[in-house]
């Protein structure tokens, strides 16, 4: 999976701590998602997405042959 | 494969090893060189409990400082290491300052050595009491438990986010496979070395083998009550 946290961050002038509060996780959380070292739960990604006023799938990418 | 050929080479060090401890017999006198062990082990205390009090003082005072939102990250990764590093520190001075105290009341040593031991290890155990607490100042909007409070780790681990537990789970899990194998190691070498010396570690070994035997039926008996 890829994301596009970092780039959406810097869209909307978030820093990670900022962007975990809202999420209601921990930076360290944030970190590891942005690194590709962790998928989050739904329920992270639903309040990720809404943060940033986009769809779950536009956040987080897909291989097509991860989802097959 | 690749797990025979470790076997093997485990096999043939085994026997290797053994062969050896059975052929030659071994001769050390640590009492000739308690004292100046005991010395050693005891300065390393005090200077890691001196570090690591500086480390909080440090911790303390830049989770109070101000920070603009550019420079909140780096703080919080900052404190982040440091607070494992610390942690980390802690655990290495109870240890080294436990088998000091072992050394001076085992071999006996000077009073004073006994003394200076005994209470920098204490020292250590309030330390890390206290460093443990330093994540409610890190935190303090995150309803994190108290160090004294019941059932801390179980607390600490509930309210944990999914990001920091996959974190604890990775590293606990490898540190329990290292732990289980070095244990094992440490049996077959409480074997070796009671054969070698005519020494018997039995105790020892009773004991491992009863901490591995507890922490693997806890671990497994966990796993399969989750079926």
């Amino acid at each position: 999976m890829r994301t596009r946290l970092k780039e959406l961050r810097a869209r909307n002038g978030l820093n990670q701590t900022e962007l975990a509060k809202r999420a209601k996780v921990s930076r360290q959380t944030i970190s590891l998602i942005e690194r590709e070292e962790f998928i989050p739960s739904l329920l992270i990604a639903v309040r990720i997405a809404r943060i940033f006023n986009e769809a779950i799938e536009s956040v987080f990418l897909f291989e097509e042959e991860e989802i097959e | 494969m690749r797990m025979v050929i470790w076997a093997l080479l485990g096999a043939v060090v085994g026997f290797v090893v053994m062969y050896m401890a059975l052929s030659v017999q071994m001769d050390f006198n640590f009492y000739a060189i308690a004292f100046q062990v005991n010395v050693i082990l005891t300065a390393l205390t005090l200077v890691l409990l001196l570090y690591i009090g500086v480390s909080i003082l440090q911790m303390r005072k830049k989770s109070e400082a101000k920070v603009s939102d550019d420079e909140e990250d780096e703080r919080d990764i900052w404190l982040y290491k440091k607070f494992s590093d610390t942690n980390m520190l802690v655990m290495a001075t109870i240890v080294i300052g436990i088998v000091a105290s072992a050394i001076s009341l085992i071999t006996n040593q000077p009073p004073w050595l006994e003394l200076i031991s005994i209470v920098a290890v204490t020292i250590a155990f309030i330390l890390s009491l206290g460093v443990s607490s330093l994540v409610n100042k890190f935190y303090p909007d995150r309803n994190l438990p108290s160090v004294s409070e019941k059932n801390y780790a179980k607390k600490l681990l509930a309210a944990s986010d999914e990001g920091e537990r996959h974190v604890m789970l990775e590293g606990l899990y490898r540190s329990f496979n290292m732990l289980n194998g070095a244990l094992i190691l440490a049996l077959f070498l409480l074997v070796v070395y009671s054969i070698g010396t005519g020494v018997s570690q039995l105790f020892s070994i009773f004991v491992i083998a009863v901490i591995l035997l507890g922490a693997n039926a806890k671990y497994f008996l966990l796993i399969r009550k989750k079926s």
